[in-house]
């Protein structure tokens, strides 16, 4: 008898924190929210880091440049 | 909307303003923020202090600056207009434009209701990767939202009287202390013969 295929359960932990939550919107007034997304010298950290999808990766990042301009955020650490 | 020929895009600004000159009295500078917007056919619709902090980096040799954040609607070329007034204008140090679909009811949380809410929000769930960047976030984000320059004249002041009552506590402590130290060394000794 052939062994039941084991299929690896959808994890919310793994989902983006962007998807994960409705109520969470990438908006570069919420400078809290973009901090803990860069690194102390605020860098953005990778996808691979931070754990976000593609889609809110490309939003955080132009976030984080228009809070840069405005004076929110450093562009060196 | 639609309007005749012309059709208005509603847009979101976010005013840079010296702190200084904002002290001076809201007023003005929501006035002047107003009149470019009204300069520039644009119609505004809702405006609000949004922040005082202090900057991320200095901008035209200012450090504390001041937030004005305003909702307005336009024509096409209202903000290529507004960008070509700003920059003459001595007022306002930096000016970002978005086009939003319409103007939100609930504007984006300022950082005093972040910080209650890191506050109030404990240890939940949270990734590795989670809780190594919120460390870090918390000893970048403490200076500028904890940073009033009106908090730390008073602070300044009292300074020394804190100093000049807690020097005699550190006095008294180390007379206190050669006082205490010969006795535990008895009772060492003394220690010693019982056993």
């Amino acid at each position: 008898m052939a062994a039941k295929k084991r299929y690896r359960k959808f994890s919310e932990k793994g989902r983006c924190r962007f998807c994960r939550s409705g109520d969470l919107i990438v908006d570069y007034k919420d400078v809290a929210t973009l901090q803990k997304l860069c690194t102390t010298q605020g860098k953005l950290f990778s996808r691979k880091r931070s754990g976000n999808c593609a889609k809110h990766q490309r939003k955080v990042k132009l976030a984080i440049k228009r809070a840069r301009f405005i004076g929110l955020m450093p562009f060196v650490g | 909307m639609k309007y005749g020929s012309t059709v208005l895009k509603t847009y979101e600004g976010m005013f840079l303003i010296d702190s200084k000159e904002a002290k001076k009295g809201s007023e003005v500078v929501e006035g002047v923020i107003n009149g470019l917007i009204e300069k520039c056919k644009g119609q505004v619709v809702r405006f609000e202090k949004w922040d005082e902090r202090r900057l991320a980096y200095e901008v035209d040799g200012v450090i504390n600056g001041t937030y004005y954040l305003y909702y307005f609607t336009g024509e096409a070329d209202t903000i290529s207009t507004l960008n070509r007034e700003i920059q003459l204008s001595s007022n306002v140090l930096r000016a970002l434009f978005l086009r939003i679909k319409e103007v939100p009811e609930v504007v984006v949380r300022k950082p005093e209701d972040e910080s209650e809410e890191k506050e109030g929000e404990g240890s939940g769930e949270k990734t590795e990767g989670e809780a190594s960047s919120t460390a870090d976030a918390a000893d970048a984000g403490d200076t500028p939202v904890g940073d009033t320059p009106a908090g730390d004249a008073p602070a300044a002041t009292e300074e020394p009287a804190a100093e000049a009552a807690a020097a005699p506590v550190e006095e008294t402590a180390a007379a206190e202390a050669p006082a205490e130290a010969p006795p535990t060394e008895e009772n060492v000794d003394s220690d010693k013969p019982e056993v």
